[in-house]
């Protein structure tokens, strides 16, 4: 029978560099989040937003950050069902607000964790 | 056992390597691009036992690469688990249409990976010890059988045609939304049993594979899949099922067998019709329902087909289908 604390001890571990990672992918969603309003940058600031949001998907709940996770998939399958004929302001806006709300919820689980010498 | 696992997210390869150590898989080697995997793949001289792809990855997908994988002899049967955060209809038909075993939506359970897997691999054991015997029949003494009629021999190298346990895997993974949508409709080889006391085991499969091919080119739907599920029968899961379609189908199915145009391996032709099943629309109605649509569809045709698929001289009811000889 396996040991479920010995999954939380190795998944502890990953936890850290997950938060590492997370750093730089909120910095990326950081750059991109103003571009997805530019019409000629909109494109690419959507296809770089959505793989650092599908990313964070994948794993958030995994090492513990449900609530992350939860708000990355909103933003990844949002853009996922976007076409081009729906750039319109309102859906750009609410994706707007949607990575701002998943890089709110990423810095709060950053500063969650004890610094680390 | 040994396991590639290819995903892009470093992350998710620690979280894989972390958990399947745990649970006892300590050989794992890791990937982090498609072009990658598929290179150890075709490098690698021991052969893996489990392969874990994500889909969306850069440059090479997980769906591209299963393709490719499927490929490579060594590989045809062993079990391919997608991980992946696409849960929408359209990547789940993609990834089981190129070969996928079973499909695990990220983030995933760390017990519902192993329970996967363990499940993966115990099928992917059985369907390889059935292929290896229809590859050995064409070797073998031509009136020894091997195949019972029950097996659900697992038909290949037809498109949209995959694995019994597959397609279960499949139907399990679509959401309440794509089942609503979705219809179960069963094919039947009219007098299996007699048919196949007359044939070789491999003879028994030409059969199988010509009926497959014909059926599958005559289906009318634009999503499909479908799985022979032993005793000659063929179960398919379509979208969009409605009567003008269906209509048709029976005449479709016997112009698309008289083109294969088969026969006994020996030159003599084969009489044979296949039976047409009234479509089950899918729900959600408690656990087993998924298995209990399968059953359901299976018996009416068995018991009251719609229709059977008939051409040539007797074209009321019986059909004059002759099987092909060797392939």
């Amino acid at each position: 029978m396996t040991d479920p604390s010995a999954i939380l001890i190795g998944l502890e571990r990953i936890k850290l560099r997950f938060l590492s990672l997370l750093d730089d992918r909120l910095d990326e969603l950081e750059l991109q989040i103003d571009d997805i309003a530019l019409p000629h940058r909109r494109a690419h600031a959507l296809s770089r937003v959505q793989a650092e949001a599908h990313k964070i998907a994948g794993t958030a709940s995994v090492v513990g950050f449900s609530e992350l996770g939860r708000i990355a998939a909103v933003v990844d399958s949002s853009i996922e069902k976007m076409s081009t004929s729906e750039y319109d302001e309102k859906t750009i806006g609410q994706i707007q607000a949607q990575v701002d709300q998943l890089i709110e919820i990423g810095v709060l689980a950053i500063r969650s964790q004890p610094a680390t010498t | 056992m040994r396991i590639l696992a290819v995903d892009d997210d470093p992350v998710i390869l620690d979280i894989l390597g972390e958990v399947l150590g745990t649970f006892g898989y300590s050989d794992i080697t890791f990937a982090s691009s498609g072009h990658e995997g598929l290179a150890i793949l075709q490098d690698d001289q021991l052969g893996f036992d489990t392969l874990l792809f994500d889909i969306q990855m850069p440059g090479m997908d997980g769906i591209t690469l299963t393709k490719l994988t499927r490929q490579i002899y060594r590989y045809r049967d062993v079990p391919i688990l997608m991980l992946t955060v696409m849960s929408d209809k359209i990547y789940i038909d993609r990834a089981f249409q190129a070969g996928a075993t079973d499909y695990v939506t990220k983030p995933f359970e760390t017990y519902e990976l192993r329970s996967r897997m363990s499940t993966a691999n115990r099928v992917a054991e059985g369907q390889k010890k059935l292929n290896d015997l229809a590859k050995s029949l064409r070797d073998i003494g031509q009136q020894e059988r091997h195949i019972t009629l029950e097996d659900a021999h697992s038909v290949q190298d037809i498109d949209c045609m995959i694995p019994l346990p597959a397609f279960h895997n499949y139907l399990k993974q679509l959401g309440r939304g794509s089942l609503f949508s979705s219809s179960l409709i069963a094919f039947k080889i009219e007098n299996i049993q007699r048919l196949n006391d007359s044939m070789t085991d491999f003879e028994y499969i030409c059969a199988l594979t010509d009926t497959a091919d014909a059926i599958t080119s005559a289906l009318p739907f634009g999503q499909f899949l479908m799985a022979h599920g032993g005793n000659g029968t063929f179960i398919c899961v379509a979208e969009g099922v409605s009567s003008d379609l269906l209509e048709p189908l029976p005449t479709d199915i016997a112009h698309a067998i008289e083109e294969i145009d088969p026969c006994y391996g020996d030159g003599r032709p084969l009489m044979l019709s296949v039976l047409v099943g009234e479509p089950i629309p899918l729900r959600f109605r408690g656990r087993d329902s998924i298995n209990r649509a399968i059953t359901d569809a299976v018996s009416r045709v068995e018991r009251e087909p719609l229709a059977v698929a008939s051409f040539g001289e007797k074209k009321q009811k019986m059909p004059s289908i002759r099987m092909s000889a060797a392939r």
